[in-house]
């Protein structure tokens, strides 16, 4: 045989080997840009993952990316009596009657998702590759994820609160994403599973200790949602009246959304007895709830509710100011709810007043004298103690739930400040762009 | 060792498991008396010779190629009388009779003609140079080589402007260096590339944008390439032709032939080109409206105010003056000059047996028509103590170096080796334009209507917006090599690697104390100078293996297999960075105060093979079928191989004994194909990736996180078009008429769509709904193309030719997947529609009601429902151009007509004057027509709001070329020059628009133009440039 007849012989091969070659070896390409998944299978991948975890939860509870987006404390506060829309564009939240295609409930609804599922991820990353060589590392493990269970339990606490029942919530599969479509007891189920585990999975350490007080209340809150105050209250037994444990905010990154939309742009303000049935959030001047009058200047002020130009909060003075989601504060409230469920007058004000040593100036309660006026001096304390925090939605659905309040008595109500009346809207909807959800059609039921 | 014919036999059966499917098996001529056949192909106008002519005895499986001399050789010819066969790119075929004497030779000396009759002409495919008639698509075929020299071409893009049905080059802004579109058969993806692919001697050339781009205006790789070094370019339109190029080749391909070199002496080629290259359009003035505020009351309060016609018409101001200024044409601020073209060139081809060479050298500057006015270099000057910068005074500059050595080695009388390489360098400035408020149009645009402390700018001085620099640097070079062997007469094989490099340097920068004064104008705050920059690298590789073998399997019925392989890899490296707050002197961002800098990789890789049998009955009737299989990098994990079939027909019918004779009609051609081919989605949209970010988890610190960035598709594949063809080629009078009309229409299936996902999934980042690339929708284009030559006088002393060309095509969106889109006016997609169409809510009416002669919002009436208004594609072109040849066509003159019609623009020039800058005539001037007045007056309603009025028809005639070519007596240019031949030349181009629709500035002044997506809007591109141009051509 020739050299052309071996060439031609060749040729043939290496056409045919061409194409039945493996195409792992013939298509290898490198994309150094794109982290891929494996590129993260490592512990300081999930370190990064568990990061990321807590700052998409601190985006869904209370914050915002570059003054575009909303966290939850802003949403939730502006379809109750706590914020007011001070710019034009959002007055359909303001004034209870949702528009689903539109801000914030479009950006809050999208942290919903981010959160959730970006927790399951970092969990699962974190029980994989975390080192626990040693005993430390194991710890320092168990906290971490344990940390992030405690976390996914306020999401679900918070998503049963503030929505409406039969929500998407995704499995976070991301090769086949898929959602379960949860009434508002299933969500307090979920909750109530993750506190569990959250429980379950954290250790011994001093590390742990914050975050089982943060279990606790947590376990507690969705209790006393659930009218179960006994549970409840025993739940918070041990947690010190001056626990706080904050979610943290970054003037660069995920900043404090209360204090960037109303003290940076100026676009919400906190409200004063809004709708008629609204709290007295500034003329109190309680010190739970400071407020200033804004000056003129740039950005342009608006005018507020009496004309002049809008108040903004003092409570969050900084982008980076943190948010307290679990108190101590809190644990003496679900105390005294549950004594005055039993009518035991004396403790619900012990605890009430308990609380109130948390802060200075605040001057002991005395008994209002009627189990109503009980009932109200009760949620006006939760209404103040946790401004802007995502509580008041539940509390005022709690009102209509639990303690069979009509929903125009304690939702702002009647004539709407800016023009026309309020809708009757009484939880938030997931936005518009959950539709291309094949399995949601729509809230199955928006009642309290 | 061993003999041919035992040589032969092994060899038959190593080729034999290759070509099994088709029982390819030659056929023998054992026992039958056998002679030589031996002679010359030339070419018949200048007797040059012709390598690489196939030579075949017809009926029989035995021919050779021509040497580089043009000699051939065949043996073990059958004795007797034989028809040989010729063919060669470019030439007509030709048949010729030979008597070969049983063990003795003949002599068959054969010339070729240049092919005018377009069935006779060899095309390129992917399987390699077939005889256009054996090829069942129309194919167009654009001779560059003779038109380069005659025609005013800047950029290969404007060799085929106008010159094929089907094809649309769309006009890239009016600066020099900018880069047009072309569509070939209309847009067929959403969201993927709509343009051809580009083949240059065998391996593709890359013609995406440039990645390093800091110019302001659209520059497309394809725009590196010099015209002067193309020979010839074919046009293969769609799917049915072009299936197997596979993965790419959806958009249509254009193959491109670059000159090679003949043998003989050196015959050197040089040329001069100089020109004038100008702007021609007419802007129109700013205006402002001047009144008095009226109270509740209707009284006159305060003093002079400025008050526009709707605020008039609700009686809110009352106007009583108009004042109008024109920044374009005021001397302190023209900014437009007529500035010099220069282009020369030297190229040489010759060569002998063994080996050929094609060289040529060339240089071209220009220099855009923009200038700093004199007014503001003294002003300039006055201010800094210094001259402005030449690069101010002149910001857009083009400087082109182009180098091209093709060289075909002869290593054995069956074995060649051609190796093609091209070298370029440009560099291009332009000045600061594009969507940049600080840029030269929008300070003009937005002018206030009077002379303001800036001139009647906006708000800066046009010669500190001249003070942004933008630069784009390309060193690109091109490289294939091609191994042709031929080991038997039935047996072609070839083995091509090559490459295409272009290495990018693109900048944007102004110096401390130039630039623009207010804010930030793109990066640097006010002038404290900065820089944007880019380098980049992207490099395609090309590996193509491929035989072919032909086989007589009966005395009428003749075989040809083909099959190939090839694999491409694609990759680009970038770095990039940036500094702000530079300090005297500095022009890099080493010193700035804020700097930042990224890095970017992208690699592709894609390999596929094919397989065709062609059979060829009678020579007249050619059947093939074809298929095509892909695999790429950027198709997602499960994504299984792309299968693009082909099959075709065309049936010479006239050559029919039975065919009628028709008055009149020499040859009739019926033909129809069908065929698959694809584009390929982006590199990582398949791809599932994190995105990194900082969080804050109450350490002292953000901490850095990783979360969720894309889903990625596992399952993600081609876009996949469809197209079935059919047409016939139509010979009259002598040759003297020649017709071809298509029928086509295509398909693309599985098009790419970036699909919402529920928020829910949680696989975005911020507030988006997180969306995945899937295969959703498809798109539909049909239409139907028609091309006439005619040769209407062919005399001595004058002649006259027409070439005409149109086309008519109706593109929709047939599916999307029952997923939701985007609902917003503007350019969008909606099924049932064309792409990209121009969609709002429309102005169903007005009058003036009131009788006041001003149109107020009440006075409009605009329903909700957003309303198709048209196609922003043209759904018709036609180009005709007509050449009179004088005195033995020593004298020619060359026209050449452009049409387009059926299509709307977003004339939103004049709407952003309208509505958001308010200087416009419609809302400043009481006087304005009542219509023009609707239209503004909607566009600036707050309850009725629409751009409906600003949807305008954009159909266009226009005067693509005109050149004037004088070719000296031979008696002179060889006295006198001492040359073969000479020629002068003067051509122009944009000569203007003997008929428009359009009601704004320029029908071709697009900010839309693109690779990808779509639309067809005007607000910061200048009109298309105009060229004056002389040229030179002595070939010695």
């Amino acid at each position: 045989m020739t050299h052309s007849t071996h060439f031609m012989t060749y040729a043939a091969l290496a056409m045919l080997g061409l194409a039945a070659c493996s195409t792992s070896e013939l298509l290898n390409v490198q994309t150094p840009d794109q982290i891929t998944p494996d590129k993260a299978s490592s512990a300081v991948g999930a370190a990064a993952l568990r990061a990321s975890a807590i700052g998409n939860f601190a985006a869904f509870y209370g914050g915002d990316y570059g003054g575009s987006f909303h966290g939850l404390s802003i949403t939730s506060g502006m379809l109750t009596d706590e914020i007011e829309s001070a710019r034009g564009g959002t007055e359909h939240l303001d004034s209870r009657a949702q528009n689903e295609a539109v801000q914030p409930l479009n950006t809050t609804w999208a942290f919903v998702g981010q959160s959730t599922t970006q927790t399951i991820r970092a969990i699962k990353a974190l029980k994989e590759f975390a080192a626990e060589g040693t005993a430390t590392e194991k710890a320092t493990k168990a906290t971490q994820v344990g940390h992030l269970y405690a976390l996914q339990g306020f999401a679900y606490t918070l998503l049963a609160e503030n929505y409406c029942s039969g929500i998407p919530v995704a499995n976070a599969d991301d090769l086949n994403p898929k959602t379960a479509v949860l009434t508002t007891a299933q969500m307090y189920g979920r909750a109530t599973a993750y506190f569990d585990t959250a429980a379950a999975t954290l250790g011994t350490t001093a590390s742990d200790v914050p975050f089982r007080s943060v279990v606790a209340v947590g376990r507690a809150r969705v209790l006393v949602d659930l009218a179960r105050y006994d549970e409840a209250a025993a739940a918070v037994a041990g947690v010190p009246t001056s626990f706080v444990f904050n979610i943290s905010y970054s003037t660069t990154s995920v900043v404090n959304a209360i204090y960037d939309w109303m003290n940076g742009t100026l676009n919400y303000a906190p409200a004063d007895k809004e709708g008629g049935n609204g709290m007295d959030f500034i003329s109190a001047r309680d010190p739970r709830v400071t407020v200033i009058r804004n000056a003129a200047g740039a950005p342009t002020p608006r005018a507020g509710q009496d004309g002049a130009i809008h108040f903004t909060q003092t409570v969050f003075p900084t982008g980076s100011t943190p948010m307290a989601l679990a108190t101590g504060v809190e644990a003496r409230l679900i105390e005294a709810e549950a004594a005055l469920q039993k009518n035991d007058v004396t403790t619900y004000l012990a605890k009430l007043n308990e609380a109130r040593t948390a802060l200075a100036g605040l001057a002991p309660l005395t008994d209002p004298g009627s189990q109503t006026a009980r009932e109200n001096l009760l949620f006006r304390e939760r209404a103040f103690w946790f401004w802007g925090t995502a509580h008041r939605l539940g509390d005022l659905r709690r009102l209509v739930r639990n303690y069979k309040r009509g929903a125009e008595t304690v939702y702002p109500s009647g004539p709407y400040y800016k023009g026309g009346s309020y809708g009757t809207d009484l939880v938030l909807i997931p936005a518009q762009a959950e539709k291309n959800n094949p399995d949601f059609k729509g809230c199955a039921n928006t009642a309290a | 060792m061993p003999s041919t014919g035992s040589r032969s036999r092994t060899v038959r059966l190593m080729v034999v498991p290759l070509l099994v499917v088709l029982g390819m098996v030659p056929t023998g001529l054992s026992g039958q008396a056998t002679g030589r056949i031996r002679g010359r192909v030339t070419d018949a106008d200048d007797r040059s010779a012709l390598p690489a002519a196939q030579v075949s005895v017809v009926n029989t499986s035995i021919g050779a190629l021509t040497g580089a001399t043009g000699q051939y050789v065949i043996t073990g010819a059958p004795a007797g009388t034989v028809t040989v066969r010729v063919r060669r790119i470019g030439y007509t075929s030709i048949t010729q009779e030979v008597v070969v004497p049983a063990g003795g030779e003949v002599v068959a000396d054969i010339a070729l003609t240049r092919a005018t009759t377009q069935l006779s002409e060899v095309i390129t495919t992917a399987t390699g140079d077939v005889e256009k008639k054996s090829f069942g698509n129309v194919v167009a075929t654009i001779n560059a080589d003779s038109l380069v020299g005659r025609a005013p071409i800047t950029t290969v893009n404007e060799l085929l402007q106008a010159r094929t049905a089907g094809v649309q080059v769309i006009q890239g802004t009016g600066q020099t260096g900018a880069s047009s579109s072309i569509r070939i058969r209309g847009a067929s993806s959403l969201s993927l590339t709509n343009e051809p692919l580009i083949i240059v001697d065998g391996i593709r050339f890359d013609n995406a944008p440039s990645s390093s781009n800091f110019t302001s205006i659209r520059v497309n790789r394809f725009s590196t390439f010099n015209p002067d070094e193309i020979e010839s370019l074919d046009i293969i339109k769609g799917p049915s032709a072009a299936a197997l190029y596979g993965t790419a080749a959806a958009n249509g391909v254009i193959v491109i032939r670059t000159k090679k070199g003949k043998i003989g002496a050196p015959r050197w080629n040089a040329f001069a080109e100089g020109g004038v290259v100008s702007q021609p359009a007419d802007f129109t003035a700013n205006y402002q409206g001047w009144g008095t505020n009226l109270n509740a009351a209707g009284q006159r309060v305060g003093g002079p105010v400025q008050c526009k016609v709707f605020a008039a018409a609700r009686k809110a101001c009352e106007l009583d003056s108009l004042t109008s200024y024109n920044p374009w044409t005021a001397a302190e601020t023209n900014p437009f000059q007529s500035q010099p073209r220069y282009t020369g060139g030297l190229q040489v081809s010759g060569g002998s047996d063994q080996l050929r060479y094609f060289l040529s050298g060339e240089h071209q500057s220009e220099v855009g028509p923009y200038t700093m006015p004199d007014f503001e270099i003294a002003r300039i000057t006055k201010q800094r103590g210094s001259r402005p910068l030449d690069r101010e005074i002149n910001p857009n500059e083009l400087a082109m170096n182009a180098m091209r050595g093709n060289f075909s080695v002869s290593i054995k009388p069956n074995l060649t080796l051609d190796v093609n390489s091209g070298y370029i360098r440009r560099n291009l400035y332009t000045a600061f334009e594009g969507t940049f408020f600080a840029g030269m149009t929008f300070q003009y645009l937005t002018g206030p209507g009077f002379k303001n402390a800036t001139n009647g700018l906006q708000r800066e001085f046009v010669g500190d917006v001249f003070g942004v620099e933008g630069q784009l640097r390309d060193d690109r070079f091109t490289t294939s090599s091609s191994l042709n062997w031929q080991p038997f007469n039935w047996l072609t094989a070839r083995a091509v690697a090559g490459l295409d490099q272009n290495n990018s340097f693109g900048y944007r920068q102004q110096l401390k104390g130039q630039g623009p004064r207010v804010g930030i104008s793109w990066g640097p705050i006010s002038n404290e100078g900065g820089k944007d920059y880019d380098r980049s690298n992207n490099t395609r590789y090309t590996f193509d293996l491929g035989a072919t073998a032909t086989h007589d399997l009966t005395s009428q019925i003749n075989l040809r297999t083909s099959v190939g392989a090839q694999r491409f890899f694609d990759a680009e490296y970038r770095s990039q960075g940036r500094g702000y707050g530079l300090p005297p002197g500095a022009s890099t961002p080493n010193s700035a105060r804020q700097r930042e800098s990224w890095e970017f990789t992208t690699e592709e890789a894609t390999y596929g093979a094919f397989i065709e049998e062609a059979v060829a009955w009678r020579d007249r009737l050619f059947v093939s079928g074809a298929v095509r299989t892909d695999q790429t990098s950027a198709f997602g994990r499960n994504a299984k191989r792309t299968i693009y079939p082909r099959a075709a027909v065309s049936y010479v019918i006239s050559d029919e004994g039975w065919f009628p004779s028709l008055p009149g009609v020499d040859r009739l051609r019926l033909r129809s194909a069908y065929g698959k081919a694809g584009v390929q989605p982006s590199t990582i949209a398949a791809l599932q990736f994190l995105g990194a970010a900082a969080f804050p988890t109450g350490a002292a610190a953000d901490e850095p996180g990783l979360r969720l960035a894309s889903i990625g598709n596992q399952n993600l594949k081609p876009e996949v078009t469809t197209e079935y063809e059919g047409g016939l080629d139509l010979g009259l009078l002598n040759g003297r008429l020649n017709i071809e009309a298509t029928m086509f229409r295509k398909l693309s299936r599985d098009a790419l769509f970036n699909r919402p996902l529920p928020p829910s999934y949680g696989t975005a980042i911020g507030s988006g709904s997180p969306t995945q690339w899937e295969n959703l929708a498809a798109v539909e284009n049909k239409g139907t193309e028609l091309t006439i030559d005619a040769i209407l006088v062919r005399r001595r002393m004058l002649s006259l030719s027409v070439h005409a060309n149109g086309s008519l095509l109706k593109n929709k969106l047939v599916d999307a997947g029952n997923v939701p889109l985007p609902t917003a006016p503007g350019a969008r997609n909606e099924v049932g529609y064309p792409l990209f169409g121009l969609w709002d809510r429309k102005i169903a009416g007005f009058s003036d009601k009131n009788g006041d002669g001003l149109i107020g919002d009440d006075e409009i009436d605009v329903p909700r429902p957003l309303t198709y208004r048209g196609s922003s594609l043209p759904q018709r072109e036609a180009g005709i151009s007509a050449t009179v040849g004088l005195f033995n066509n020593a004298l020619q003159v060359s026209a050449l007509m452009d049409y387009r019609g059926d299509f709307y623009k977003r004339w939103q020039y004049e709407e952003w004057r309208c509505q958001s800058s308010g200087n416009c005539v419609a809302v400043n001037d009481p006087n304005a027509p009542l219509a023009d007045q609707a239209a503004a007056t909607a566009a600036n309603s707050s309850s009725k709001r629409t751009v409906w009025g600003y949807y305008v028809p954009n159909d266009f005639l226009k005067f693509r070329e005109m050149s004037v070519n004088y070719t000296l007596p031979a008696h002179l240019t060889s006295r006198w020059l001492r040359s073969r031949t000479a020629s002068i030349n003067i051509a122009a181009r944009n000569l203007g628009y003997p008929w428009s629709k359009y009601p704004g500035i320029d029908p071709e002044s697009n900010n839309a133009v693109a690779n990808n997506g779509g639309g067809n809007s005007e607000l910061t591109a200048q009109p298309p440039l105009r060229y004056i141009i002389s040229r030179v051509n002595i070939q010695f």
